[in-house]
């Protein structure tokens, strides 16, 4: 298919799970284990989507979306939330940063898969 | 000098200078006695004045330390209690630190063996419906099976199709052998010609020798005709051997093609029956490959759910990660509040001892003047302190 994922999240097994499900669908995947390593990793790479965790060591979430935006190569990548975190507050922070979308933990990859449709074509 | 006596001394010294006052007779003199006697009364008041003020200073900095100790008595295991609890905190956010790591390796190792089955499900799923595939739909979009029903339906077509010919044949052989017959009436015929012909030249040989001399020509006519009817029959008899002859072969073929014919279709019904048998089998098992197909394929979903499932449970590590850290945060902040407590109570013991009374002595230094207050002061602090 071509498309590449980013998916960044402090815990390897989450990241395992994620892959598996992204490239169970057909799509290629770079994995972060947070935001500053995800900056590092991406050095202006082409990629179509990112899925990203809140709470993590170094740079959190919402922060590295900001970061991200500032880059005119991801300006109009969709962001997608992946998190334990469910409060509304929260949420609007997120999508006053750039995210596009929020998912839930846990995520069954039907529900990965659609969300991602959505937004890579 | 008993301290309980000494009021009783002073009321004493006081009637003996008043005697003495009285016996004294010039008035100056008196005058003179009573003011040294009040100047003495006076400095030793006082000096005892002030070494009561000291005593009391000393008895409430007393007091206050006793109070001080008692307090650092009481605080001290509670300080000491604290100290410890803060310590064995650090070994239970360990703990919990360790069960994160350990359920994180688990659940890395989990998902590995997870992701190899998974894999190795969908590659033998599709296998199955590889081969599958090929039984119903063959490599050219035609299956083996459809194949192999074609051409035995042609092959039963084209024996089919024999047996009519031969049926022909049967009957052209018939047709031959009634034009032998044919033949031969013509030629027994012919025969009957050749002998009534003989006959009539012998009759007309005879008429023509009683003839004589005139009928010689006519013996000779009568003569050649005998030869003709001879030749004739000659050659109806070779006729007759000849069709005779394909007469008999052509029964013999007609015989042999209609045992042929007559085994060819029994044995074309035979192969009819069986290739109808193996189509029937044949479309048979089709039918069942394409039920196994369709299990397949809800099997297929079904796995595809089942991963699905297994996904999710799979997170469990990162969400009770997330649990046991809010755990650990709170229990690390409990611990320095611990110990700022233990700190806290610690100095207030040690402000008791020190700065309150370090206090009072430097305020009742400022206000004292003289040195020997000071004097006084200090040599009660430093006593009771020792």
């Amino acid at each position: 298919m071509g498309k590449t994922l980013l998916i960044v999240d402090d815990s390897a097994s989450m990241r395992q799970l994620v892959s598996f499900a992204l490239k169970g669908a057909g799509y290629d995947v770079i994995a972060a284990a947070n935001g500053k390593d995800a900056i590092g990793k991406l050095g202006g790479a082409k990629i179509d989507m990112v899925v990203t965790d809140l709470n993590m060591p170094e740079m959190d979430g919402i922060t590295f979306i900001k970061e991200l935006k500032k880059n005119a190569a991801y300006k109009f990548t969709p962001v997608v939330m992946l998190t334990t975190e469910s409060q509304e507050n929260r949420k609007a922070e997120g999508k006053l940063a750039g995210a596009s979308g929020w998912i839930v933990k846990p995520f069954t990859p039907d529900q990965l898969i659609d969300t991602v449709k959505r937004f890579v074509k | 000098m008993g301290e309980a006596r000494k009021p009783f001394i002073v009321i004493s010294a006081c009637m003996a200078i008043a005697v003495i006052v009285t016996l004294i007779p010039d008035f100056w003199m008196r005058i003179a006695v009573v003011l040294i006697w009040a100047g003495f009364a006076a400095a030793s008041a006082y000096t005892a004045l002030m070494k009561f003020r000291g005593a009391l200073l000393a008895g409430a900095e007393q007091a206050h330390n006793q109070k001080a100790a008692e307090m650092e008595q009481q605080i001290a295991p509670c300080c000491a209690l604290l100290s410890e609890r803060a310590r064995l905190i650090p070994v239970f956010t360990g703990q919990l630190q360790e069960v994160i790591d350990q359920t994180e390796s688990a659940a890395l190792s989990m998902g590995e063996s997870f992701m190899g089955i998974s894999d190795r499900a969908n590659a033998l799923a599709g296998k199955a419906h590889e081969a599958m595939r090929m039984f119903t739909a063959g490599q050219d979009g035609e299956s083996m099976t459809h194949m192999s029903r074609n051409t035995m339906v042609d092959v039963i077509g084209l024996m089919q199709s024999i047996i009519p010919t031969l049926r022909e044949s049967l009957v052209q052989m018939e047709t031959i052998i009634e034009q032998a017959h044919n033949i031969n009436q013509i030629v027994a015929e012919v025969e009957g010609i050749a002998d009534q012909t003989n006959m009539l030249a012998l009759n007309a040989a005879i008429e023509a020798a009683r003839a004589g001399e005139h009928g010689r020509g006519f013996a000779i006519v009568a003569d050649e005709v005998r030869k003709l009817s001879d030749r004739s029959n000659a050659a109806a008899s070779q006729i007759r051997k000849h069709t005779v002859q394909v007469e008999r072969d052509v029964t013999k073929i007609h015989a042999n093609f209609h045992v042929v014919c007559d085994s060819g279709a029994e044995k074309t019904e035979n192969a009819e029956n069986a290739v109808n048998q193996a189509l029937q089998r044949i479309d048979e098992t089709v039918h069942a490959a394409e039920q196994r197909m369709s299990e397949l394929s809800a099997d297929t979903e079904s796995i595809a759910r089942e991963i699905g499932n297994i996904v999710v449970s799979m997170q469990f590590q990162d969400i009770t990660r997330q649990r046991i850290e809010h755990v650990i945060d709170p229990l690390k902040a409990m611990q320095a509040e611990l110990e700022n407590v233990a700190e806290k109570a610690h100095d207030m013991s040690d402000a008791i001892k020190a700065q309150d009374c370090s206090r009072g002595a430097n305020w009742l230094e400022q206000m004292y003047t003289m040195e020997s207050e000071r004097k006084t002061l200090q040599a009660a602090l430093q006593g009771k302190r020792n």
